[in-house]
């Protein structure tokens, strides 16, 4: 399985068809990608949820998930994520496959135009969209840009990364900023729907067994009247890094103290530049084989985890931690000697073998999720060669040496704490 | 013995290979996958800290946190840990234990016979001395901590001690920092000879393996052992919950509510048809297209985070509602009319029908991944029912079974709310 076909829907609107036989269920991905604009993001998150909440022949939320049940529980969902300095909308729907209903029903080309007509032709009052499905979603937003801070290591994450690129697109969430959310109007809602139909580069990801042509048909038709202005461009700025590590520091009763220590990547800027970063972060922080796992959690037992992830569109690799307050020195230390470690190339060919090979699994495994699939090509939208046998071979083809001088690319940045500063709630309660 | 098992409605089919110890192997072949996942599980989670085996006189108590810190111990060996040795094939190796059970996995896309030889050589062949017990009392206590600040985690555990006076689902699955803190060496091998004997154990794979492979590396990797019989000590349940209510601070946005409906266990086990019956009821009565659903947010009173899950294992059963809100009492209230008004007016067709398909939906994509499929087969093996039992009942239930399972469960009087709410 690795068979996609790429083509042109419209003006900034590709489709990508990745056909295979082995589900139960199609997909159908609609991701949107704009430049993280502050005045938008807030909006562009609102739409995620109002956009699929009400279609013009199910404007009530009820009568809509009632029709998805009764398409077999056809799920239907928009979500927003971050890929560099741009913002990606995405709305998606699963349904099973025709072949597979109890009485023989169709229902996957019925799903299909249900999520189209829910993103093109929305259920708007007088130019507005429904106030009362607005100032529902609104406040929705609301409820999770405060809730972030629920799950401490996920707020963690977007605490560094706001510090790390303060002053980038990047450094926005990507839900925005609560006033902004506050702020929001019915009349902003609609305009940056239109703005997003009208300006943003476009990619539909079909993972069904059939052809997408109906689907592609009715799309074109969608996008036919509009007057399009979208570009396939990456308008991501890598982030250039600092002279003096930035610290940062809150306090909150939390039992378990976290700790981010964000690192920028010089240089390394072609393919195979990429592929050394991709397998040395992986042998620095991936799995249990890792310097990181198998040193500072296993043998010196300072963290209950201690994970490193690239963000290859910003030249950046982020470490996070969950570690005992009165441990946070012994930490940040033990982090950088493993960086060391690999800096000095003292790390094995076994130690490399172990990242190729646990890439390799991991990449190839994408093939078996729906899901997976979708995001994997998503990402890889600017790829020349996105398919994931090319993805092994690079990564495969990563020598020590290009490992170790990407290592020394690396340059600690920022370092995020979060703790009770020993006065409050207590490492143990 | 080999068997094979069909299910013509979804095209997927399972073989189960009876090993001599007792033990079943399920398998499920999906040739056009790129990659396969496997399971080597015992029916031994969190619940078991009382027990004896056939021919002791008395039972025998084990601290809480136990069946956890012994996955946790299993990884190990004389040379070196079970990672190092998966680090050569490529696989992706995990563990897990529950209340119930504690399985230990790998997804893999090649090199799957070494990945199996390793999972099958390592949970066989414990090693611990009491310098590496000790060890690893750091790095659990940190995850208990880990815990302690989870509010997800906090609310579902309070609500549990709310429900339960004596069943040791209330206590949480990695224990405490004090319980674990009595953990040794010896105890842990007595807790090892008792539940992983093969007669208590079983392996699920799912994905591009072939199942006469499976089988034959099973019969030449498991060692010979007597089928043990093993008691657990039963638990005087009441009916009755502990105490109505229960709310702690920690620093969260918006209060998290657990709602939970105790049932009556007087099997040890529900049946499929029960825990059928009940899904198709939390779909119709908390599902996001009922009446409750809409009336809850329109008066914003929960997000998107609304959900319902039907609670159960050994001699326990509640069904749960969970999710966040300005004012949890004001959804038990509205959660409790929503029940009444069902309980008088009995769900319709229209609402069987389509949370019936919606499930059947549900059930049948599941089959798209290839850890889904083993965890089917898991419980399955566990409950001792057949792969394909659940997705047949879904089919099969009627309205009236629907109608008949509302008026036997969810007794607000039996019923208790835990909050997390946010520091001032």
């Amino acid at each position: 399985m690795d068979q996609i076909q790429i083509e042109s829907l419209a003006n900034g609107v590709e489709g990508c068809h990745i056909q295979t036989a082995q589900f139960k269920t199609s997909r159908i991905s609609i991701n949107l990608f704009l430049p993280i604009q502050e005045t938008d993001v807030c909006a562009n998150a609102l739409l995620a949820g109002l956009l699929t909440r009400a279609s013009a022949d199910y404007p009530d939320f009820t009568h809509l998930n009632q029709r998805l049940n009764e398409l077999y529980g056809a799920t239907l969902f928009g979500d927003v994520m971050k890929f560099g300095d741009m913002q990606i909308v995405k709305f998606v729907i699963n349904v099973l496959d025709d072949c597979y209903t109890l009485g023989g029903e169709k229902i996957s080309q019925d799903a299909a135009e249900l999520l189209l007509s829910m993103i093109f032709t929305p259920p708007l009052q007088n130019g507005l969209f429904s106030e009362q499905d607005f100032e529902s979603e609104k406040r929705l937003l609301i409820e999770q840009i405060n809730g972030e801070i629920n799950d401490k290591r996920r707020y963690a994450i977007t605490k560094t990364e706001s510090a790390l690129y303060q002053g980038e697109p990047s450094g926005i969430s990507r839900y925005g900023d609560i006033k902004d959310a506050e702020n929001l109007t019915n009349a902003q809602a609609v305009a940056a729907w239109k703005a997003m139909l009208q300006n943003a580069f476009v990619r539909v990801n079909i993972v069904s067994s059939t052809a997408p042509d109906a689907v592609y048909q009715k799309i074109k038709e969608y996008f036919a009247p509009l007057d399009r202005n979208a570009q396939k461009i990456d308008v991501t700025k890598k982030h250039a890094g600092r002279q003096d590590v930035l610290k940062l520091e809150e306090h909150m009763n939390v039992t378990q103290a976290k700790l981010c220590m964000a690192f920028a990547v010089s240089g390394m800027d072609d393919a195979k530049d990429k592929d050394a970063v991709r397998v040395m972060t992986d042998m620095f922080g991936g799995g249990p084989y890792s310097k990181l796992f198998a040193n500072v959690r296993e043998k010196q037992s300072l963290c209950y985890y201690c994970a490193a992830r690239p963000n290859f569109q910003k030249a950046t690799i982020l470490v996070d931690s969950g570690i005992l307050e009165e441990n946070r020195q012994k930490a940040i230390d033990g982090i950088l000697q493993q960086l060391k470690e690999m800096q000095n190339g003292n790390f094995s060919e076994d130690d490399l073998a172990a990242s190729k090979m646990a890439l390799t699994d991991s990449a190839r495994t994408v093939c078996d999720s729906p899901a997976d699939l979708d995001t994997w090509y998503a990402l890889r939208i600017f790829e020349n060669d996105p398919g994931i046998e090319t993805f092994i071979g690079r990564v495969n083809s990563v020598s020590k040496e290009d490992v170790q001088r990407a290592a020394n690319a690396v340059t600690l940045d920022t370092v995020y704490f979060l703790g009770t500063n020993g006065n409050e709630g207590g490492a143990n309660q | 013995m080999k068997t094979v098992v069909e299910n013509k409605g979804i095209k997927e089919q399972c073989q189960i290979y009876r090993h001599k110890s007792g033990m079943n192997i399920y398998v499920c072949e999906k040739p056009e996958y790129s990659s396969a996942y496997a399971i080597f599980g015992t029916r031994y989670g969190s619940i078991d800290t009382k027990f004896r085996l056939g021919g002791d006189a008395a039972f025998t108590e084990v601290p809480e946190g136990i069946a956890h810190y012994l996955e946790h111990k299993l990884f190990e060996s004389e040379d070196g840990d079970a990672f190092s040795r998966y680090a050569k094939t490529g696989a992706m190796a995990n563990a897990f234990t529950s209340f119930d059970r504690t399985c230990y996995l790998f997804s893999c896309s090649s090199n799957f016979e070494d990945s199996f030889r390793i999972l099958l050589d390592f949970v066989q062949h414990p090693y611990f001395t009491e310098e590496t017990v000790r060890k690893e009392q750091g790095i659990i206590g940190q995850e208990i901590q880990m815990y302690d600040d989870s509010a997800p985690w906090r609310v579902l555990f309070n609500l549990l001690c709310a429900l339960y006076h004596n069943h040791p689902v209330r206590i949480d699955i990695a224990g405490t920092i004090e319980s674990i803190a009595q953990i040794n060496a010896d105890l842990l091998y007595q807790c090892y000879r008792t539940f992983y004997n093969l007669s208590n154990m079983f392996i699920c794979v799912a994905g591009n393996v072939k199942a006469d492979e499976v089988f034959r590396l099973c019969d030449e990797l498991l060692l010979d052992s007597e089928p043990v019989s093993i008691e657990r000590a039963t638990h005087a349940e009441p009916e009755e919950i502990v105490k109505k209510s229960v709310e702690i601070k920690l620093p969260v946005s918006m209060p998290l509510f657990a709602i939970g409906y105790k049932e009556r266990c007087e099997k040890p086990q529900k049946t499929v048809k029960e825990r059928v019956c009940t899904e198709i009821l939390m779909k119709i009565l908390f599902g996001s297209d009922s009446q409750l659903y809409k009336e809850l947010l329109d008066a914003e009173l929960i997000n998107d985070k609304f959900e319902a899950e039907y609670f159960t294992g050994h001699g326990y059963a509640a069904v749960l509602v969970e999710g966040e809100s300005k004012d949890p009492q004001a959804v038990y209230e509205k959660i409790n009319a929503a029940i009444a008004d069902a309980k008088r007016n009995g769900v319709t067709k229209e609402q069987f029908d389509r949370a019936r398909k919606a499930i059947y939906g549900a059930d049948a994509a599941a089959y798209n991944s290839v850890e889904n499929i083993v965890m089917s087969m898991v419980n399955a093996a566990f409950l001792n029912e057949g792969v394909f039992d659940e997705i047949e009942t879904v089919k099969s239930v009627t309205l009236e079974d629907v109608n008949q399972r509302l008026r036997e469960i969810l007794d607000p009087a039996h019923s208790a709310i835990s909050v997390v709410s946010g520091e001032e």
